[in-house]
């Protein structure tokens, strides 16, 4: 729960909310007080609980609060991201009119501000909820809609590679396995995918999820060589344990291909000690099979079944869902002034 | 002895509880799961003189032959994705519980679930009701990772006396593990276990013919659902195969390299069709 208020932010927010409460009185409009107070909560600590509430509401009360906010009132953008915060808990059709409530406040940011890049990112983080959704259709809208507005917006365009990276899973599931073969078409899939993560790279040079998809998928095509250079780049120098993670991860697995199977655990092993999940148990158990390390298979065997009931989603999941990192939700949050 | 494979190479120490048998001490003995069916029927009441076995094309002396008594530790395996919800997760929930009913006091049993996530619902334990109960807060949701289900349950696999046997329910085409086909593939062949996989009427068309392989490479067989009444009645065949089957061991008659051993088990003078995994790997 959160504590007491730090003064000057109490009177921070007191005065917007008068202002607020004052801009809706003079434009006609009923304040909504739960929905001031769910906001406040949301960007003072206490995100999970007003969440939790604002995903109980039917699509039209959400509506309903969010049209409260008027012009100018800077709670908009922390509304944006509290129903876009509740529709990652909710079923597709709830989640849905929370999202168009959403959408309708993000083009009501971008007037306020002026500026239309939250509206970019924001519709990126629209195409992941999409994509998280398997509603690729959706998705690929948002992510032109991002694109209309920053044809080199790093966040629409990750989307649309992992968009792209769904439909290859789906025409071959086991496309790391060392014996499916890459046919021609595949291939050149995999091609125009890795350029489009190079095109990312040519505008956002730092960009380490566009490093590691592209670092991914040269690994599923088949060539570890070149894919060494970004993911261990990323390894090296991503602040995200997620993306550091994912990175030793995919370095084990190339290192596996190698037939190094030492160099393959190592990266495991670095895997495992950011965060232990199920891919890294899984692939810790796979390298110690292989190098007839038993009694390690054993001990990895029984601290996952001590571990695994409650254990949070897998990065390797979340990677598969388009979710490389959590810059761009972080970046969002911040600027919706939420305090984390 | 490493867990996994104390299934089929057994040291001198345990072999006695396991088979009733002697041996001479730093002799491993090799225990095969063996089917063997006429006409889809068990040939019952074989002896140890009816099989023939050869370890990378070396006949063998058979040991011993045993039938039914020796425990089983069963590791079910059950998808719970999305796509396992209402009717066919009641009936899933219905023919596993019906399986560990028919356990035996002596058998051990343990329960895992996989989604896109992978949970160890129930550690192997000769505690049955414990595993029941597990298996009434399952729900389905998710994407389906069975490759790595596999995986961890193998992993998970404890030292025991008992014959391994994995029982694998799915659904639907993975899409979503780590691991690849052939990973799987690779660690099943150096575990001890025999895996059944019952497969139910797939949403997802299957392009691969992993899970023929992994039955293959464990000596185990895939039972087809044509709908979800089918799966209650598909586990306890399951099981009763598990029953039928022979245990056969022997002393292998040189010192073996380490790695993978081809084992071929046939009968000698009779028509049947014998199944049993390809082979062993020695550590």
């Amino acid at each position: 729960m959160q504590g007491p208020w730090p003064p000057r932010v109490a009177s921070a927010v007191l005065i917007v909310l008068l202002a607020a409460t004052n801009r809706a009185a003079a434009q006609g409009r009923r304040p909504d007080q739960e929905y001031d107070t769910l906001l406040r909560r949301y960007t003072e600590g206490g995100r999970l609980e007003a969440v939790a509430v604002v995903a109980g509401w039917s699509g039209d009360r959400a509506r309903a609060a969010a049209r409260t906010l008027e012009t100018g009132d800077p709670r908009r953008r922390a509304a944006v991201m509290l129903h876009a915060d509740a529709v990652l808990s909710l079923p597709a059709k709830s989640a849905h009119e929370h999202l168009s409530a959403a959408e309708a406040l993000v083009e009501a940011v971008s007037r306020d501000a002026g500026s239309r890049v939250s509206e970019t990112r924001w519709r990126g983080l629209q195409a992941l909820v999409y994509l998280t959704r398997n509603e690729r259709v959706r998705a690929e809208r948002a992510v032109n809609q991002a694109l209309t507005i920053d044809v080199t917006s790093a966040d629409a365009l990750l989307v649309r590679g992992a968009l792209r990276e769904a439909d290859v899973r789906e025409s071959e599931p086991n496309l790391r396995g060392r014996w499916a073969p890459v046919h021609e078409a595949l291939s050149e899939t995999l091609h125009k995918i890795a350029q489009l993560y190079r095109q990312i790279l040519s505008n956002h040079p730092d960009s380490l999820e566009a490093r590691l998809r592209l670092g991914w998928i040269l690994l599923a095509n088949k060539s570890p060589g070149n894919a060494r250079e970004p993911l261990e780049a990323v390894a090296s120098r991503a602040r995200s344990p997620d993306l550091r993670y994912l990175a030793h991860l995919f370095l084990a697995a190339l290192e596996q291909r190698e037939k190094r199977l030492d160099e393959a655990v190592a990266h495991a092993e670095q895997a495992h000690k950011i965060s232990p999940q199920k891919s890294s148990y899984a692939a810790l158990t796979r390298l110690e099979f292989e190098r007839g390390n038993l009694d390690r298979v054993r001990q990895l065997g029984e601290q996952f079944a001590a571990a695994s009931p409650t254990a949070p989603i897998d990065a390797w999941t979340l990677y598969l869902q388009g979710f490389t990192g959590t810059e761009l939700i972080e970046w969002l949050l911040s600027q919706a002034g939420v305090r984390r | 002895m490493n867990a996994t494979m104390i299934a089929l190479v057994v040291s001198s120490a345990t072999v006695g509880v396991v088979a009733g048998q002697t041996f001479r001490a730093d002799v491993e003995v090799v225990r095969m799961d063996v089917s063997v069916t006429r006409d889809g029927r068990p040939v019952a009441g074989l002896t140890k003189d009816d099989f023939i076995a050869t370890d990378d094309g070396a006949p063998q002396t058979i040991d011993a032959v045993r039938l039914d008594d020796v425990p089983l530790s069963v590791q079910l395996v059950l998808d719970t994705s999305l796509s396992v919800q209402g009717g066919r997760l009641t009936a899933l929930i219905k023919a596993g519980d019906g399986l560990l009913g028919a356990l035996r006091p002596s058998d051990h049993a343990g329960l895992v679930t996989f989604s896109d996530s992978v949970a160890i619902r129930a550690r192997m334990t000769p505690d049955l009701a414990s595993v029941r109960r597990s298996l009434g807060g399952i729900k389905g949701e998710g994407q389906t990772a069975v490759r790595d289900a596999v995986q961890l349950a193998l992993a998970a696999t404890h030292d025991s006396d008992a014959r391994p046997m994995m029982l694998l329910f799915t659904d639907g085409a993975d899409n979503a593990s780590w691991l690849t086909e052939e990973d799987v593939l690779e660690s099943a062949h150096r575990s001890g276990g025999v895996t059944h996989i019952v497969r139910s009427p797939a949403r997802d068309e299957l392009r691969s013919n992993w899970m023929e392989d992994l039955v293959d490479a464990t000596g185990g067989r895939i039972w087809s659902a044509t709908s979800q009444r089918d799966l209650a009645e598909l586990f306890s065949r399951a099981l009763a195969e598990m029953r039928a089957r022979y245990l056969v061991s022997y002393t292998p008659t040189a010192a073996g390299k380490r790695g993978w051993h081809d084992v071929k088990i046939r009968l000698g003078g009779r028509n049947a069709d014998v199944l049993a995994r390809p082979g062993y790997f020695k550590p």
